[in-house]
């Protein structure tokens, strides 16, 4: 029976992975995901899960027991953040290469140094190109819909690659909102058990798996088929979407759309701060200002055509990343301009970073970005990557300096 | 440009025959290029190396497709489907082969080829001058040098500058060099490898495009589990043990030593060596204790 | 862990007990004469078809190479330095799976981590200690060739004093190539008190057999470290591996061991030491140490050493000499 309820960021993960019954989690702790693995050992404990619950060495081992227990054909949750995430990087991509199905979530932590705690994007985003699907999330409930969506999308066969689902520390993850629990019954309709027919290790059906490969045209061959699969479940997640919606009442597309209509200056965001980006849009709108938003959510396949689509056109698009490629810029900024390459109607782009650390992005750092937007539309360039930072925010910095003792200029 | 292409087997030292060239070359002021290709296979088994030299800048990289000159450090591997030393090969390549036999007898192995073929036993030489079969490298190094037009002096330069490099003892490092001098004496007596006229680098193959395979084909996972004697490692041979069933006292100590288990039991347990596999490690000559097996120099 | 009233876990006495079926084929990419290989395949031989290797980057990376694989059983590469937290998915979901229904008991698996020094004793010790700890139900064979092999030849932890290697080499500050002693893994490991320990060698392969046989009967974690002579990287002919094997454990360089929830015995104690040149001498990596002239200390160290374990050895079992 669905059953509403509020719950954090985090619960709602662990309870995407209760609810797609789960046979294994391997863990290790990282703030701001440890509620996630706390709440699954509690209930791997008392019997309220049937997975086994281990707490590994290391996210580097955590993550190459994940993979070789989905190898060995079990269905695997794991989370990590942050650090973790890049403890464990090369394994990433030998589970994507192995072509087994998991997943795993990344609560978005801001990279050291310095070391800190609250999120922003470069965690995830280092994953791009490991082979991993990436499904960013907004909401707690979506969170825990999206978990289940992964499954579905990881283990068809005509996509078998892990999926990292990705939510906000602190943000999302230490948050409660109200969630509605799907019955555990219409789950396992959605999603039944998982059966493997190319990975398994089983006295009975011996393989060998992750052989070395010699020879570049095996290795182009082996490396591309990620890259198609990674395609093909564009249209695959599009048909579990639908068949999700109809189930559950809650459709998610590949990006969503807010407000888009008929808007003039839209802002690019993801993950939690994208909620941020529709109050303003709302807030605008009241003023007889045509914004709009694009949330990027699925970001691995890259639906280069939805974002195209949703973007051509456009008097201005502000594409705000909280993350920061040093040395080049904001990085979905990059692949958003690559998207609109090729299309006619392409609008003036603003590259906008934004939230680093956590940072918050108040409304008048917005009102400046609706202003920059309407300097590109009116033909005027806009000088990119273009960090938001107040002045409040500079003097307190300034302060600080001093505290440290350096040799602050009046 | 020259382009000379060095087939061996791992520990046959035609990796230092190609620096050695290599080194020669460049002592002689030309650019040049050399690297080896590095497989899966450890010691023993089949692998190649490169040398380009020319006048100019080399704009080329990697393995070597259309040979002016091969040199093949033993005539086991003249035929071989892995090593495949006449790969590329034309009319117009010269083939450089390390054997006891005469070309008569190596061109009846490869009767395709229509290039020139050159052969002489460098091992013996090698042996007599030097007692060491790692100075095989030496003497197809000095010969390619010559082969392809460099001056004694240049050819003993490069190949100094290889044995400063080696941890050999200062009596081996002058054994090498008069190995060098017969060596180079002895190849004069051919003429020298010409450049091409035309400068194709390779054949032009039509191109395809890669599409989506199901995850069972698309990983790389193996399914033939006990596959792997398909791959004939016997090809790393050099030398074969044979047993000399009178003196087998079917002690089971060779069947348990070699490590490949290319060493069966008949049905009276007697020892059975797998030669498709055998790599010729001779470990089993070496631990049996009644001297049951001999050795004999693989031809093939 | 299998029925220990099971005659097929009886201890062997001679050579003729060894299992004649072989569940590594020929085929493989490694190195004629390695002894790393030699000693698995006869391990191989106890742990039967049921079974998946594994592994962490190295040599015997190249036992599977796409797409052939000379294993009867499976084969799982990992990375380098996490093969044991590999065996703990696969063993953990086998369990799980099982119990849920999913898998037949009967197609359960031994599950053997195969792995070279350098990952056992350097990158893996973390992953490593982390699956003993938590007692997992499986094997660890490591092939001790002192070096990182795959790489060339360089040194790792388990290097021993007065070895060259590409990354040791000998030189005005280091005439001994190697300076570091080689890290005790077998004191490391025998401190988290697994279910069972051993050395092994190919050269012995009645007590290699035996340790895998006893070791089959227990349930937990069951170590082994295969001294494993490498013609290739310590320079020497392949046909000499068996040789130096013996040698090691001749000399008491390599000790023949076991210990059984921490309890060591030598399963091996020669009556008389041959001297550790005997060892030595021969092998390429130690040429130094005798030509151009003879590093008198550096041989002295270790034979010292090995005789300061020995004494040690008598010394706590009260064994005569
Ligand atoms: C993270 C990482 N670092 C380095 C390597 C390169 N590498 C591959 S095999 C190897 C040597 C492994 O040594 P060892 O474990 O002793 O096995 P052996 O090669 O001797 O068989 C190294 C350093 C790697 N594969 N992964
Ligand atoms: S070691 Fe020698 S005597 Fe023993 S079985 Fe082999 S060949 Fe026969
Ligand atoms: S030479 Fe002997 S020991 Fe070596 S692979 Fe061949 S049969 Fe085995
Ligand atoms: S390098 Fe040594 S350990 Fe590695 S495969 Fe060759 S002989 Fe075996
Ligand atoms: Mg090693």
């Amino acid at each position: 029976m669905t059953q509403r309820t509020l719950l954090t960021g985090n619960a709602a993960a662990a309870w995407g992975a209760r609810l797609a019954d789960v046979d294994y989690i391997p863990a290790f702790p990282i703030t701001p995901q440890t509620e996630i693995i706390e709440l699954l050992a509690q209930w791997a404990t008392d019997g309220t899960i049937a997975g086994r619950f281990v707490t590994m060495d290391s996210e580097h081992s955590m993550l190459t027991a994940a993979g070789a227990a989905a190898a060995t054909g079990a269905r695997v949750f794991t989370a990590t953040s942050s650090q973790g995430l890049l403890y464990g990087f090369e394994v990433l991509y030998t589970i994507a290469g192995w072509r087994v199905p998991l997943v795993l979530v990344n609560v978005s932590r801001a990279l050291a140094s310095p070391i800190t705690l609250e999120a922003d994007h470069n965690d995830i985003l280092s994953a791009r190109d490991s082979g991993f699907l990436q499904i960013h999330t907004e909401t707690c409930q979506e969170i825990l819909d999206t978990v289940l969506m992964a499954y579905r999308l990881a283990e068809d066969q005509r996509v078998m690659l892990p999926v990292l689902v990705n939510l906000d520390g602190f943000t999302l993850s230490f948050t409660r909102e109200p969630v509605e629990l799907p019955a555990a019954a219409a789950v396992s309709e959605f999603l039944p058990p998982y059966q493997p027919h190319h990975a398994f290790i089983r006295g009975d059906r011996p393989m060998a798996q992750g052989a070395a490969v010699l020879g570049g045209a095996a290795y182009s061959y082996f490396r591309y088929q990620q890259h198609l699969a990674q395609e093909k479940a564009l249209a695959v997640y599009e048909e579990i979407a639908a068949e999700f919606a109809a189930r559950f009442g809650r459709y998610y597309g590949l990006v969503e759309p807010f407000q888009l209509d008929d808007a003039e200056y839209v802002l690019v965001m993801s993950n939690a701060f994208a909620t941020k980006g529709k109050a303003m849009v709302q807030h605008w709108r009241a003023r007889g200002v045509k914004a709009g938003l694009l949330r990027l959510r699925v970001f691995r396949p890259f639906p280069a055509a939805a974002i195209a689509a949703a973007l051509a056109g456009r008097k201005a698009v502000a594409v705000i990343d909280q993350n920061l490629a040093p040395g080049l810029g904001g990085i979905t900024y990059q692949e958003i301009a690559a998207a609109l390459y090729d299309r006619q109607e392409r609008p003036p782009l603003v590259s906008v970073i934004g939230g680093l650390g956590g940072k918050d992005i108040s409304q008048g750092e917005f009102e400046a970005v609706l202003v920059a937007l309407q300097q590109a539309a009116a033909g005027e360039r806009v000088p990119g990557p273009w960090l938001l930072y107040t002045k409040p925010e500079q003097e307190r910095m300034r302060t600080l300096l001093q505290i440290a003792g350096k040799e602050v200029q009046a | 440009m020259l382009r000379i292409r060095f087939h061996g087997r791992g520990g046959q030292g035609m990796k230092t025959a190609s620096r050695i060239l290599g080194s020669a070359a460049f002592r002689a002021g030309f650019c040049v290029q050399d690297s080896p290709v590095y497989g899966a296979e450890r010691r023993g088994a089949p692998m190649a190396a490169f040398t380009r030299i020319d006048r100019v800048q080399i704009r080329e990289r990697g393995a070597i497709v259309r040979p002016d000159l091969v040199v093949v450090a033993d005539d086991t591997l003249l035929t071989d489907p892995a090593a495949q030393p006449l790969a590329g090969c034309d009319a117009e390549s010269t083939v450089l082969v390390n054997s006891t036999r005469d070309e008569a007898a190596l061109r009846q192995e490869v009767p395709a080829y229509t290039g020139r073929l050159l052969t002489a036993d460098f091992t013996a030489v090698a042996l007599a001058t030097t007692h060491a079969l790692a100075s095989l490298s030496t003497a197809l190094g000095v010969a390619a040098a010559c082969l392809v037009g460099l001056s004694l002096a240049d050819s003993l330069a490069g190949l100094d500058d290889e044995l400063t490099e080696s941890h050999m003892s200062m009596a081996q490092k002058e054994a090498n060099r008069q190995l060098a001098q017969t060596v180079y004496a002895q190849a004069s007596s051919w003429a020298p490898v010409r450049e091409r006229e035309d400068s194709r680098i390779a054949e032009t193959a039509p191109l395809v495009e890669v599409t989506f395979d199901p995850p069972r084909l698309a990983g790389p996972s193996i399914y033939a589990v006990g596959n792997s004697p398909q791959r004939r490692t016997g090809n790393w041979r050099q030398f074969r043990p044979v047993l000399q069933v009178e003196r087998c006292t079917r002690c089971w100590i060779c069947f348990v030593r070699c490590p490949e288990a290319a060493i069966s039991l008949d049905a009276q347990e007697y020892p059975v060596v797998d030669y498709d596999e055998c790599k010729g490690c001779l470990l089993c000559v070496h631990e049996c204790p009644t001297h049951a097996f001999t050795v004999e120099k693989e031809v093939r | 862990m299998s029925d220990p009233t099971s005659p097929e876990l009886r201890a062997i006495k001679n050579l003729k007990q060894i299992a004649r079926e072989e569940f590594i084929l020929p085929g493989t990419a490694i190195c004629g004469g390695c002894g790393g290989l030699a000693a698995l395949r006869l391990a191989a031989k106890v742990l039967g078809p049921k079974t998946v290797f594994v592994n962490a980057a190295g040599c015997f990376t190249l036992l599977a190479t796409f797409p052939y694989t000379p294993f009867k059983g499976s084969w799982l590469y990992t990375t380098m330095a996490s093969a044991a937290a590999g065996a703990q998915g696969v063993r953990d979901a086998l369990d799980v799976l099982i119990a849920r229904g999913k898998v037949a008991a009967a197609d359960d698996v031994e599950v053997v981590v195969v792995a070279g020094d350098g990952s056992t004793y350097d990158m893996a010790l973390s992953a490593t200690s982390g699956a003993i700890f938590r007692g997992l139900d499986f094997w660890y064979f490591c092939y001790d060739n002192e070096s990182y092999g795959n790489t060339g030849m360089q040194m790792s932890s388990a290097t021993p004093y007065g070895a060259r290697t590409l990354t040791t080499p000998v030189g005005e500050h280091a005439r001994a190539g190697t300076e570091h002693g080689k890290k005790d893994l077998f004191e490391i490991w025998r401190a988290h008190r697994p279910a069972y320990l051993a050395t092994v060698s190919p050269r012995f392969p009645i007590d290699l057999t035996n340790k895998f046989l006893k070791a089959k009967q227990l349930r937990g974690p069951k170590l082994f470290i295969a001294h494993a002579p490498c013609p290739t990287g310590w320079l020497y002919d392949p046909e000499l591996t068996a040789d130096y094997a013996r040698l090691a454990v001749e000399t008491g360089i390599f000790a023949l061991k076991e210990a059984v929830d921490g309890v060591v015995t030598h399963t091996y104690v020669p009556r008389r030491h041959r001297p550790v040149e005997e060892y030595l001498r021969g092998q390429g990596r130690y040429r130094h140490l005798f030509e151009p002239v003879r590093n008198e200390e550096a041989i002295h160290k270790i034979q010292e050493q090995v005789d300061r374990y020995w004494a040690n050895v008598h010394e706590t079992t009260g064994a005569a000499r």
